[in-house]
């Protein structure tokens, strides 16, 4: 009986799955861009004999392939459950937190190494010449952890990652050597003791590498305290949930179903109005993007996501307590967005430099635009990964 | 092309299935060795010319040195297979090993002489070793030659086994390139067994491979004395499952096809001397090593000093067959010292050990090899070496020991019970006892299988990851 009924159902399993996934994917639309990846996905290369000869026409064929595979996320998400099955503490660098927070993984390779030590040597060089230049008391440095450094006791069992807070003590080490001890150390923002004071706090988001509103106030209030400003008090604040379907981009990596995050604005009751202007526009922009909260990426709501330069300018004349005169430059990666906000009511103007997207000579700039306070703010992950930070040398 | 990937999975394969079942029989080597060029050229399009010229060189030696044994004259047939041997080898020496002797030569005499940076072509050393073998049985009276070239090219190209092996010898394969009978049967049987060579490929090699990265990606000084074994022991799973995986591909690709390639691989992590090791792997290399090598340079036929030198010779050319490197040569060189070792001094004590000692102490002495074979800088190599016995100030233990061990457990326990014949037992168990029970649905339990298979196996090279091709060099 056996002999002869196993192997057709052999054979239309077989056939079938690789024919029926083959016929999909040729008819199936193709997409341009990943709304959860963040990127442009390939489309199907178009074929020429010579690409064919030199081999870049498979090479794209190949990557078309897997990006517009049916069913792409579904797939990923199988994968990642699979690998849970078997019980990984990460799936592809995330680690699968207590109270169901998704981690980034990070060892020891995968921040040390030239870019960490280039990008160090040129924020020491950049914050040691602000110190001289602006004063030490109008120059700091923050380093902001990842969720996985704060919230330890969310890890999975036994995990062990590398200690981010090594490379915030070389940048002391650096500063140090060349300003002294003292004024090293008054530079520095406590940004991981700060956080890890409020660790039972939802600082970081569950499903995202960056921090929440929240996590930014804290690292607000830390950096005021260290500037010697009198950081306003939450009650100053109007906590608006903007919105609650937020995946961000550690969720990406998994692709497996997952409770979504909450986007928060914290509004001033009464405070003062900006005009913000992105990229040296003319016509002002948005302080916050309402228009992100429809798509993916929604931690671009905070500053209307990446850009190269931004210039927040207050629309009537500050008061003199209030930082009359005083203009601040963030140069920082995207972790400054969700704190320009508070950061902002101290001063007449902030500043946002983003080194990824902006090329020119920041010590100018300060010159040029009258700058009288710098904040240089990195994710520790991104300034160790992030090569162009070496362009603050 | 590789197996493991979406494009062949959901382009290549079914394509070719129709075309090839579509065609009349007459036609359908040509349509497998067009096919073959086509997957083998996918990459590297200019060495299809390479592959094009060596069947012709192997075909028209093959032709010469038939007519030439018909007609009784002996010398020059000789000359004939000495040509064929030199071409051949002198494809592969001097698209494998050029740049090696020339940086050894100028590491040697201090010269300068520009080192050539040739990009391997996929799979030379598997074909080369196939074409040889069909002029050398020619010669030999073990095989008929073949006068239809395009039959003769689909044997040299055929894709199943063209990139990672098994070496199909001319004979092995020369009845069924004539006539062959596909039937929906063999094509199940061929479906199952690549189904389950890509699991292994996918599933666990590439997951085993992900933990040995790891080790040996990290810095010296973060890894521990625990961490550097279970490394090791993730490499051995690693180039196991990956090996083995693409050998059982390529046989059920050949079934598919109405092909039976020879097996490569029975279970080798359970051999209790390293002389069965080499039984159990990569056997159609070292069946090819011993017909085209051992054999020809005297055997055991010649005296013990002879014997000495011929299976020191084939060790250090396995050993560099699997790569231009000091590395490899040593690691061919370590198991020839080895198998002499147990032919001549220990071998008969270990006969009286009892089982687990004889399998452990031959597996630690196979993955001690792994080290050899892993690194590519001898340097390197060493350090490993003296850091798994703690020789370099290591810890035995850290915190992230702890972590990658609780990482790797379950799969690294499934990677041993998988080196094993205990899972094949415990299917055909579960199929006889499914049978018993319920004799309607067993008959769907291969199919379910596959299934499972298939959808793990297209979830992670969706997710692609890291899927590494190993044979490059070989």
């Amino acid at each position: 009986m056996r002999q002869n009924t196993w192997h057709a159902p052999v054979n239309g399993v077989f056939l079938g799955f690789l024919g029926a996934f083959a016929l999909i994917s040729l008819w199936k639309p193709q997409q341009g861009f990943s709304q959860s990846e963040n990127r442009y996905l390939q489309t199907r290369p178009e074929f020429s004999w010579e690409s064919l000869l030199d081999g870049s026409f498979g090479t794209a064929y190949e990557a078309y392939l897997s990006d517009q595979f049916p069913f792409r996320e579904g797939w990923i998400g199988v994968g990642t459950g699979f690998r849970r099955l078997q019980g990984a503490g990460d799936v592809n660098g995330v680690y699968f937190g207590k109270d169901r927070y998704l981690m980034e993984r990070f060892e020891r390779e995968d921040l040390e190494g030239e870019v960490l030590d280039r990008n160090l040597e040129a924020a020491a060089q950049l914050l040691a010449w602000a110190g001289e230049t602006l004063g030490m008391d109008r120059t700091r440095v923050m380093l902001v952890p990842s969720a996985a450094q704060v919230l330890k006791d969310r890890l999975p069992f036994l995990a062990a990652p590398y200690d981010q807070s090594r490379i915030t003590k070389r940048l002391g080490q650096m500063l140090a050597e060349r300003l002294g001890q003292e004024a090293a150390a008054g530079l520095m923002v406590p940004a991981e003791e700060a956080l890890t004071a409020h660790s039972r706090e939802p600082i970081y988001y569950r499903t995202d590498h960056h921090w929440t509103a929240l996590g930014a106030y804290r690292g607000y209030e830390a950096w005021a305290e260290s500037a010697g400003l009198a950081a306003w008090p939450r009650e100053d604040f109007t906590v608006k949930t903007v919105s609650d379907s937020f995946l961000g981009t550690i969720y990406s990596k998994v692709n497996i179903p997952w409770p979504a995050d909450t986007i928060q604005a914290y509004l001033p009751a009464e405070g003062p109005a900006y005009t913000v202007y992105y990229d040296g526009a003319e016509t002002p922009g948005e302080l916050y993007n309402y228009g992100a909260l429809e798509g993916k990426d929604q931690y671009s709501f905070y500053m209307d996501g990446n850009h190269g330069l931004t210039r927040a300018a207050r629309k009537e004349a500050a008061p003199e307590s209030e930082g009359a005169g005083r203009r601040i430059l963030l140069v920082k990666d995207s972790y400054a967005h969700a704190m320009a906000p508070f950061v902002m009511n101290h001063f007449e103007e902030l500043h946002m430099i983003d080194l990824r997207y902006y090329n020119g000579d920041i010590r100018a700039y300060i010159q040029e635009q009258g700058i009288t306070d710098l904040l240089v703010l990195y994710g520790i992950p991104q300034f160790a990964a992030e090569r162009t930070a070496a362009k603050m040398r | 092309m590789v197996f493991s990937s979406l494009l062949f999975l959901f382009r290549y394969l079914p394509v070719m299935l129709i075309l090839y079942y579509a065609a009349p029989r007459r036609l359908r080597n040509g349509v497998l060795f067009l096919g073959s060029l086509l997957f083998y050229g996918w990459g590297e399009p200019v060495y299809i010319s390479l592959m094009l010229f060596s069947s012709l060189v192997d075909y028209t030696h093959g032709l010469a040195i038939s007519r030439m044994q018909q007609r009784g004259e002996r010398n020059k047939a000789r000359l004939a297979v000495a040509s064929s041997a030199v071409i051949n080898l002198s494809l592969l020496g001097f698209f494998k090993y050029s740049g090696f002797l020339t940086e050894t030569l100028n590491g040697w005499l201090g010269t300068s002489i520009p080192v050539p940076e040739l990009a391997l072509p996929i799979g030379i050393s598997f074909y080369t070793f196939q074409t040889m073998s069909y002029t050398i049985d020619v010669y030999r009276g073990d095989a008929k030659a073949q006068k239809n070239l395009v039959d003769f090219g689909a044997y040299v190209s055929m894709f199943p086994q063209l990139i990672a092996g098994p070496i199909v010898r001319y004979q092995d394969i020369a009845a069924e390139l004539g006539s062959r009978r596909e039937n929906p049967e063999e094509f199940a049987l061929g479906a199952g067994r690549f189904a389950v060579g890509l699991g292994k490929k996918v599933l666990l090699a590439n997951a085993a491979g992900a933990v040995w990265e790891e080790v040996c990606g990290m810095g010296a000084a973060d890894r521990t004395v625990a961490m550097v074994w279970l490394g090791l022991l993730a490499y051995g799973m690693q180039i196991y499952f990956d090996f083995s995986g693409y050998s059982d591909m390529a046989v059920g690709l050949g079934r598919m096809f109405g092909f039976h390639f020879p097996e490569n691989f029975r279970y080798p992590y359970t051999a209790r001397s390293i002389t069965e090791f080499w039984r159990r792997w990569h056997i159609s290399l070292g069946t090819w090593f011993k017909e085209y090598v051992y054999i020809p340079l005297g055997g055991s036929r010649k005296g013990p000093a002879r014997q000495v030198v011929s299976i020191l010779t084939v060790w250090i050319l396995t050993g560099i067959w699997h790569g231009a490197g000091w590395n490899f040569l040593l690691w061919g060189l370590y198991f020839g010292l080895l198998l002499l070792g147990e032919k001549c001094v220990w071998g008969k004590y270990l006969q009286t050990w009892p089982r687990w000692a004889a399998v452990s102490a031959a597996q630690l002495l196979v993955f001690g090899g792994w080290v050899l074979f892993a690194h590519d800088s001898l340097a390197d190599g060493l350090l490993y070496f003296r850091q798994m016995f703690g020789m370099e100030g290591l810890a035995f233990g850290s915190a992230r020991t702890l972590y990658l061990i609780r990482d790797s457990l379950v799969l690294l326990a499934v990677c041993l019970f998988g080196c094993t014949p205990l899972p094949a037992a415990l299917w055909r168990r579960i199929c006889r006892r499914a049978e018993a029970q319920a004799p309607r649905l067993a008959g769907l339990l291969p199919a379910a299988g596959i299934a499972v298979l298939l959808v793990l196996c297209t979830a992670d090279l969706v997710d692609a990851g890291y899927n590494p091709f190993l044979y490059f060099r070989f």
